[in-house]
């Protein structure tokens, strides 16, 4: 993996104590976890792997784009494994009467639900891209470099995703660029 | 519209605080056990840092300064939508000379093909279903990893890396005495649930199914004498006597599973599905167990719960107010689907290793599906003759496959894939397990897993293809299953009914995606196909291009016509003539609003579809139902349609959750509707009740509120038995007169 200077501050490793990592990266994680989990439930048992895991490993990570990069990988890899089936019968909550019904998280309108709708239920490599991309604001060569792909890659999944969603979308309404 | 939206939303996704609390407790907890164990130094204490830090913005490194300011994105309303339904014909009267008999009868199948003569078959297979066991039982449950299983060892150990597709290694008789197949014998008894009697208002309808005759597990089933609904962990037994309908009975499944264990860590799920046989009830339930190894990898994290196995709990319902446990049967994975055919009961999971730390050569059973009788007390590995493997799966998961006779509650015999059941689709004489593959076109490079699957057979269609389905057949041959087959084909699947099964072939409606054009000038192509393949699923004949630049949106195949639901912008429907297998044609297309998710073949050579409405420019309102004359499938015509003011159901999802009876003109589903305000969300949810009459069309004879818990719809199923009609969810039950819809009875369950 590499990242160019001029795409991510370089600056001197932070701090690396679980706590701190959270407060900086909570929302980050969270929001991976719900796009690629699409119910609270899922999200939030992914959300509290994610950091058990790494407070558990507390990995080596050279730098904060590692770290971040790291932890977005995690992320993608755990949602991957809670929804590699449907949620009912691969994963537990931590609390077995949650299971009933899946609460679909729910956004401030409707347009907004939909779109997170049409985004969930893209194929996992074009969600993984497509929410960096948009959600996380990152660069298409930061994307390539921290999910080892190649930038032609990022960028055709972006495109082939946009088509998907304008395929998916109810309402009707596509991404373009201007 | 801006990407501001994308600002809003974002804003929105956060932690809960109770979640950071929990995170704090649990790193709490993890800090302690370290502290106690070793080093004191990083104990937490005092005010949580998480809830204290839980009203910070978003963190500064998510835009690097650095970076070049993105492309504003806008979003532009889209250009037009219809959709298109196409008869396919596989034969019927139209081309009756080329047809032997009864080829618009759904049923026929099983007459015209019996299990044995169904397909051509090689000489290992014909061997492998005549021959007994031919190594000596052998005692120990364990067995070398060098031995039968190294090849499926060696798959799942270097995943994603596997090679070979079903199991030509795979030579050695089963080893397992205890676990040898039952003798194949014709059960007595068949069941009578889907089947509507003639006359008024006798019998039951039961749930609906794909197949006549072939039941499917689900959330609430009938037997005409009592409605079992899923209720947590519990079963309801309601005896249904119109205004007199009570709960005579409740099966609590945790007095009988991994729950009484609490020392082994086990928990179970809630009941799954049911299924109901001549005075048996079968309930699915799977069970988790807390990973104790943690995973090597540095990019894959801890999980707490692995599915382990599914049960298929077993009991005697014969008199439904007083149910007597008989039998557990288990087996590797998480509940797929189920079906029942014959006495016979078919138990689909999906078995995933997901824990390869956990993995012991030596033993097979860490890393090869089991099945067990009775409880824990007896797992048995998989035998590796019934074990194959299919090319291209990305992670370690097993399809799972077993029978059981109902009667006896005893396993009659297992096969398994290595491989995802992303659909499955069971026909009277074969279990069919389709699994969804990729490559990327873009880039043209393959992964050393993507290189397994076959791409070079697909046909060449002047793009390049990037999905392909690996489709796997399992002879049925009376519960002793027995992998026979495997293909590719180009495409995915919509669902389980892009499959269907015919005079020995097998139809499969996929929607082909690519691309054309290099990496500087890129255009992507999604195309409808059908493709019709014989008994070793080679395909033996095809349309490779139903219709440019669309996708399917729903299939149903009847007899030797088939009808595709295409959508882009119209809807067109498709007829298309499969009568002679190796030449499928289409025989006539209709472009129409909107388009159906499901299909349903009516009385008199009608076709119902009920999906999506849209205008002709495609903006999608609501729902419809519609009425097509199908006739005459060279000459498709649309009678009537109607709007349905609802937002969305799960009959659009999920065939089960309709309601069709064709010779009282009734078609019944839930539906449900969101409502926004600037800061709140509601929602309201019926179940909706039509009749069709060639006259007056669709007529909407009901509307009856369903019950709506923390914003989310309860799955709801509904039956007639007798004169009166039944909707049923966890939350309760609704008796109706079926003539009049007058409500007789509420039965509250929860």
């Amino acid at each position: 993996m590499s990242v160019t200077a001029c795409e991510i501050e370089s600056g001197a490793r932070m701090d690396g104590d679980t706590h701190a990592v959270v407060a900086r990266y909570k929302d980050m994680v969270y929001r991976i976890a719900l796009t690629h989990t699409r119910y609270a439930g899922d999200a939030d048992d992914v959300f509290q792997d994610v950091f058990l895991a790494y407070h558990r490993k507390q990995p080596e990570l050279n730098g904060e784009e590692h770290l971040k990069a790291w932890l977005i990988t995690t992320t993608v890899n755990c949602a991957r494994r809670v929804s590699m089936n449907s949620w009912r019968t691969k994963v537990i909550p931590m609390r077995p009467e949650d299971m009933e019904q899946p609460e679909v998280f729910h956004f401030n309108s409707e347009v907004q639900d939909e779109l997170f709708t049409a985004l969930g239920k893209l194929p996992e490599a074009y969600k993984t891209v497509l929410h960096l991309f948009y959600f996380e604001d990152l660069s298409v060569n930061m994307i390539a470099a921290m999910l080892e792909l190649e930038a032609g890659t990022v960028k055709m999944r972006l495109s082939r995703g946009r088509g998907l969603m304008r395929t998916q979308m109810s309402e009707g309404g596509y991404f373009d660029e201007r | 519209m801006s990407d501001e939206i994308f600002d809003k939303m974002s804003a929105q996704m956060k932690p809960s605080d109770e979640l950071l609390a929990r995170l704090d407790a649990a790193l709490a907890a993890e800090s302690a056990d370290a502290a106690s164990a070793a080093a004191p130094s990083d104990v937490v204490s005092g005010e949580s840092p998480l809830q204290a830090a839980s009203g910070s913005t978003r963190p500064a490194v998510s835009r690097p300064t650095g970076a070049p300011k993105r492309k504003r994105r806008v979003w532009l309303p889209i250009a037009s939508g219809v959709s298109a339904l196409a008869v396919v014909v596989a034969g019927s009267f139209m081309i009756g000379p080329m047809l032997q008999q009864g080829a618009m009868e759904s049923s026929a199948p099983q007459e015209n093909a019996p299990a044995a003569t169904q397909f051509p078959m090689d000489s290992t297979e014909a061997v492998a279903t005549s021959a007994p066991p031919e190594v000596e039982p052998v005692a120990s449950p364990t067995i070398t990893a060098s031995g039968p299983y190294a090849e499926v060892l060696g798959k799942i150990a270097n995943m994603p890396s596997m090679s070979e597709y079903l199991n030509p290694a795979y030579s050695s008789a089963r080893e397992q005495a205890n676990t040898a197949p039952m003798p194949a014998s014709a059960p007595e008894v068949a069941t009578d649930t889907g089947v509507l009697e003639a006359g008024s208002y006798t019998g039951y309808t039961g749930t609906n199914t794909q197949v006549v005759g072939i039941d499917e597990g689900d959330i609430v089933k009938t037997d005409g004498k009592a409605i079992y609904v899923a209720s947590g962990k519990q079963i309801k037994i309601v005896d249904p006597v119109g205004a007199a309908t009570q709960v005579v009975a409740t099966i609590n499944t945790t007095d009988l599973l991994a729950d009484a264990d609490p020392a082994a860590g086990l928990i179970s799920s809630q009941v799954l599905e049911m299924m109901v046989d001549d005075g048996k009830l079968i309930v699915f339930v799977t069970e988790y167990q807390p990973r104790t190894v943690e995973v090597g990898s540095e990019n894959t994290t801890y999980v707490p719960y692995d599915a382990t196995q599914t049960k298929a709990v077993i009991y005697d319902v014969s008199t439904p107010a007083s149910p007597k446990y008989l039998a557990s049967l288990g087996q590797s994975g998480a509940y797929s689907t189920t079906r029942l055919s014959e006495g016979v009961l078919y138990v689909v999971t999906s078995y995933s290793i997901d824990d390869p730390a956990s993995i012991d050569p030596e033993d097979p059973s860490t890393f090869v599906p089991l099945t067990s009788d009775d409880d824990r007390k007896k797992l048995t590995p998989i035998g590796p003759d019934r074990i194959s493997i299919c090319p291209g799966e990305e992670i370690p998961v097993y399809t799972v496959a077993t029978a059981i006779d109902v009667n006896s509650q005893k396993r009659l015999g297992e096969a398994s894939v290595l491989g995802s059941p992303n659909n499955v689709y069971m026909s009277d004489a074969n279990l069919y397990i389709a699994s969804y593959r990729y490559h990327d076109v873009y880039t043209g490079v393959d992964t050393a897993t993507q290189k397994e699957v076959d791409w070079d057979s697909l046909p060449k269609l002047g793009f390049k293809v990037e999905n392909g389905t690996q489709l796997v057949r399992i002879r049925l041959n009376g519960g002793d299953l027995q992998v026979a087959a495997q293909g590719l084909v180009a495409g995915s699947l919509v669902d389980q009914f892009a499959m269907d099964e015919y005079d020995g072939y097998l139809r499969v409606a996929t929607t082909i995606g690519g691309a054309t054009g290099d990496s500087s000038n890129f255009t992507w192509k999604s195309q409808p196909a059908l493709f019709v393949l014989d008994g070793d699923l080679k395909t033996v004949g095809s349309i490779e291009k139903l219709v440019s630049d669309e996708s399917i949106q729903s299939v149903r195949f009847n007899g030797a016509v088939g009808y595709v639901v295409t959508f882009q912008q119209v809807d067109p429907l498709f007829a298309i003539n499969l009568g002679n297998p190796k030449d499928p044609k289409v025989m006539d297309k209709l472009k129409v609003p909107g388009y159906s998710t499901y299909m349903h073949p009516w009385t008199d050579g009608k076709l119902l579809g009920l999906g999506y409405n849209a205008d002709t420019n495609g903006n999608v309102s609501g729902m419809k139902l519609s009425m097509y004359d199908a006739a005459n499938p060279y000459d498709l015509r649309e009678l009537q349609t109607e709007k349905v003011k609802f937002d969305d159901s799960e009959a659009l999802q999920d065939h089960r959750a309709v309601f069709v009876d064709p010779e009282s003109g009734i078609v019944a589903f839930p539906a449900y509707s969101w409502s926004y305000t600037e800061t709140t969300t509601n929602m309201s949810a019926v179940y909706l009740v039509y009749k069709y009459d060639d006259e007056a069309g669709f007529t909407q004879l009901g509307s009856f509120e369903l019950p709506v818990a923390n914003l989310s719809y309860v799955s709801t199923r509904a039956f007639r038995i007798e004169s009166s009609f039944y909707v049923a969810n966890r939350v309760e039950v609704d008796v109706f007169d079926y003539e009049s819809l007058a409500e007789q009875h509420t039965v509250k369950l929860d």
